[in-house]
């Protein structure tokens, strides 16, 4: 075990290695350039300097192993847009993206679950019909859109909830206050997964069902309720888990399209942001930390099915 | 009856009746005298409280967290003093005097004195060490020279006419108590000052929450009396969707619009619209170092090929006046309309072009041995008025035989292909927010700094070193009217509209002069929220 997670970690510093330089390149050699560079009233003797000045001036490898060098030694720059280090800002949002996922998460599973169950008991009924066009709506609604008429609705027209933002400002800032500003973004963010994680809870349900020891449950004369939450779901919500485990990554990565819609201060549209202002510390920052943590979080996934499933075995 | 006329004839009944609401909004008669109250408007970024670089979210903020040595009167935009009470020349015509005011303090309570003002001149805006991004506004500063505690003298290397508008042009003074003893890398990017910045302004520092917004609370012993507002909040809101949302719900006071959010802020009951005048103007660049634009004959037939009255009408809602040269109305000394005007004329533009050697082919297309006149436009994406300009200027350029056409880039993108030199673009369309000044030396000078058309004039070159070592008014007005004379002539570019900024202002505001924003941002002490 200990050989395979030392394999492990060496593929991640390989991959984090490639993911960078890839960025790097993708973002330095696209047109444009810093936006703090472009103002209009700069002339091209200031421009030349400010490019000296931030490093730009010399070739793009010089430029990567630089910002290697500085990384590995804990500094992840300072953003050309906010003039502060990269790495305290990235702590400041990423808070706020994982508070936002976290809710839309579990907003998505309290709604998916019993609905994906429903629908597999009672399979082409009514019901199931509802839930399979809800799940097409929620897949397919275009966030950007549907996160507007939330707005529109809920905010404007019926004024019972904050358009976007993260506090009310000038106010005291509470537990409550939050929330109500995180209930329109987590629901749009929760709408996909709701979507997703339905059908999945659907599709394994109905699997199991067909199982045998259903069979033999039934004809023991349980109660469907029981067959059904007792036996069947437990184990349909291995197959669940796997799915939301796949999703976590995006607790950290957050959604950019939700959080600029709703002005969520999160990773998102920091990321959104940076890509728009060329803000290349910015940009390389967010990249490395995200692509850490996605890393790390399938090693994490990896490592824990030897414990949930003892017929996995790494060697 | 004068088109400028007829504009504003239109509006007066719109203004009378936002001026009617105004009043009816505010309910009691006292409430004109309202205090306290939070005033919040958006930013797209996080903001950087260091005005040595640019980028609006900061230039907004620092608005009101620092001073500038002058600002401009709202009335006539001449400037007046701000941290300098008075000026005066030397006769050598290159020394300046300047007499600061004496009860200003820093936020941090210290006192302002004549060491802030050279320190910021000498180690920040001219040190080749720190980029200062508004440098070409001052570089003919030479030197600072302290008299007193409250008197310094400007030396510049050249007479320099413009030099009191351009230190009230995004030329914050910083503190020396605080920055004096910072190394130049610290200076390029001072960390621990951002996280406190101090300065002279109505509104001092109180918390900056990333992506979230920076809140700023009046200062008691702001040195133009405590502002009436309690606070002024810039909230991070990159999304205009979001922004519009968020001024209906009445969590923003202020936002900018364009022209075809009109109809539908018109009827947000809280909000009225304030179209202000700004020194400004649009334009369809021609690039003068390709052909064929360095022929006058062909850029005077573009442009009065292109109905310029009616993008004023359709694409700007009519806010705004046409424009007929480089230099704004609102600077009133040196303006003039008495230049040539292009009316739209298409069978003029086709003689033109005929006369310049452009004949149409079979297909329509106008040739010059053997070569198409083919035109590109280059445009941003995501600004309507700018992508709709295009668009109709193709049009308007095909129906004199003209193989137009758009080509949409992404802003930074174009900017930058704008600024390479040499600068591949054919024409483009954009706009230039200036100083409210005539000195329009940087942008047509043929060595000018900003001159991206590549347009040289030797004749007009002479005028604009004439304007800017000129002091008497007068003479300088008869300079600049005879440069815009011979600019219209010669058209350099199209020149289209001085377009008014579009403020959408919850009704609660009281006090708000009308300038473009930037600029009554430094008008802020007497603003206040009615309740």
């Amino acid at each position: 075990m200990s050989r395979y997670l030392l394999r492990r970690a060496l593929h991640t510093v390989i991959l984090l290695v490639v993911v960078t330089v890839v960025v790097f390149a993708m973002v330095t050699q696209a047109p444009g350039g810093p936006s703090i560079l472009l103002d209009r009233n700069m002339g091209p003797e200031e421009l030349a300097r400010m490019r000296a000045l931030l490093g730009l001036d010399q070739p793009v490898h010089v430029q990567y192993v630089r910002w290697l060098a500085q990384v590995l030694r804990g500094n992840l720059g300072v953003s050309y847009q906010a003039g502060l280090p990269v790495l305290e800002i990235i702590l400041q949002m990423l808070p706020n993206t994982l508070l936002l996922s976290a809710a839309s998460l579990a907003l998505a599973l309290v709604v998916a679950i019993p609905a994906g169950v429903l629908s597999a008991a009672r399979p082409y009924s009514a019901v199931d019909h509802a839930v399979t066009t809800l799940c097409f709506f929620g897949i397919s609604v275009p966030t950007f859109w549907y996160g507007l008429m939330l707005i529109v609705l809920f905010s404007i027209v019926l004024g019972w909830l904050p358009p976007g933002g993260m506090h009310t400002l000038g106010g005291e800032r509470s537990a409550l206050d939050v929330a109500r500003h995180l209930v329109l973004p987590a629901v749009v963010l929760g709408t996909a997964n709701m979507a997703l994680f339905a059908r999945y809870t659907r599709s394994a349900t109905m699997a199991v069902l067909r199982q045998d020891y259903v069979r033999t449950a039934r004809s023991k004369g349980l109660p469907e309720r029981s067959v059904l939450y007792r036996h069947a779901l437990r184990n349909a919500l291995l197959t669940v888990v796997t799915v939301v485990g796949l999703q976590l990554p995006r607790l950290v990565g957050g959604a950019a399209i939700t959080e600029t819609v709703f002005a969520w201060p999160g990773m998102g549209s920091l990321a959104v942001r940076a890509a728009f202002e060329r803000d290349y510390p910015m940009i390389m920052g967010i990249t490395l930390v995200i692509s850490a943590v996605v890393a790390a979080s399938t090693l994490l996934v990896d490592v824990l099915y030897v414990y949930l499933d003892p017929r996995i075995r790494y060697d | 009856m004068h088109p400028i006329r007829r504009v504003t004839l239109r509006f007066a009944p719109l203004v009378v009746a936002a001026v009617a609401l105004a009043v009816a909004g505010s309910g009691l008669p006292g409430a004109a005298q309202a205090r306290g109250g939070t005033f919040t408007l958006p930013i797209i970024d996080n903001a950087r409280m260091w005005p040595i670089v640019g980028g609006l979210p900061n230039i907004l903020v620092n608005k009101v967290l620092y001073s500038t040595l002058v600002k401009y009167d709202p009335n006539n935009w001449q400037p007046v003093g701000d941290l300098a009470e008075r000026w005066t020349l030397g006769d050598d015509r290159l020394t300046w005097t300047f007499t600061l005011r004496r009860n200003v303090t820093w936020h941090d309570g210290q006192p302002f004195t004549a060491r802030d003002v050279k320190f910021t001149i000498e180690r920040l805006w001219l040190n080749p060490q720190v980029p200062f991004f508004q440098r070409g506004n001052v570089s003919e500063i030479s030197r600072v020279d302290i008299v007193d505690d409250y008197t310094v003298r400007i030396v510049t290397k050249t007479p320099f006419a413009t030099l009191p508008v351009m230190l009230g042009y995004l030329a914050n003074i910083l503190p020396e108590h605080i920055l004096g003893r910072y190394t130049v890398d610290q200076l390029r990017n001072p960390v621990e000052f951002l996280r406190n910045p101090i300065g002279t302004g109505p509104f001092r520092f109180a918390e900056a929450v990333l992506g979230s917004h920076v809140r700023l609370v009046a200062y008691d012993r702001y040195f133009g009396g405590r502002p009436r507002l309690d606070a002024i909040v810039f909230r991070v809101v990159a999304d205009l969707e979001q922004q519009l949302a968020q001024l209906q719900t009445g969590q923003l006071d202020l936002m900018i619009i364009e022209p075809h959010q009109l109809s539908l802020v018109q009827r947000m009951p809280n909000v009225q619209v304030i179209d202000a005048p700004q020194v400004n103007y649009t334009f369809v660049a021609f690039n003068h170092k390709l052909e064929p634009f360095g022929d006058r004959k062909v850029r005077q037939a573009l442009t009065h090929a292109v109905d310029r009255k009616a993008i004023l009408d359709k694409i700007y809602q009519g806010k705004g006046r046409l424009a007929t040269g480089p230099i704004n109305p609102l600077i009133s000394w040196a303006y003039t309309d008495k230049v040539h005007q292009f009316p739209y004329n298409p069978e003029l533009a086709n003689r033109l072009l005929e006369e310049a050697g452009w004949t149409r082919g079979p297909d329509g297309i106008r040739r010059k041995g053997g070569q198409p006149l083919k035109i590109t436009i280059d445009v941003d994406r995501g600004n309507p008025v700018r992508e709709q300009t295009a668009v109709v200027t193709r049009q308007y350029w095909r129906d004199v035989g003209v193989d137009a056409d758009v080509r949409v880039s992404e802003f930074n993108a174009l900017l930058s292909r704008i600024r390479s030199r040499p600068n591949p673009l054919q024409t483009w369309t954009l706009w230039y927010i200036t100083p409210p000044e005539a000195d329009i030396l940087a942008y047509y000078h043929t060595q000018g700094t900003l001159n991206e058309f590549g347009y040289a004039n030797p004749e007009l070159d002479r005028l604009l070193e004439a304007g800017r070592a000129t002091f008497d008014l007068k003479e300088r007005a008869k300079i600049y009217h005879q440069a815009q004379k011979f600019m219209a002539w010669d058209a350099p570019v199209i020149y289209l509209v001085y377009p008014h900024e579009l403020q959408a202002m919850n009704r609660r505001v009281q006090g708000w002069v009308k300038m473009g924003y930037r600029d009554a941002l430094t008008h802020m002490t007497n603003v206040s929220i009615g309740r």
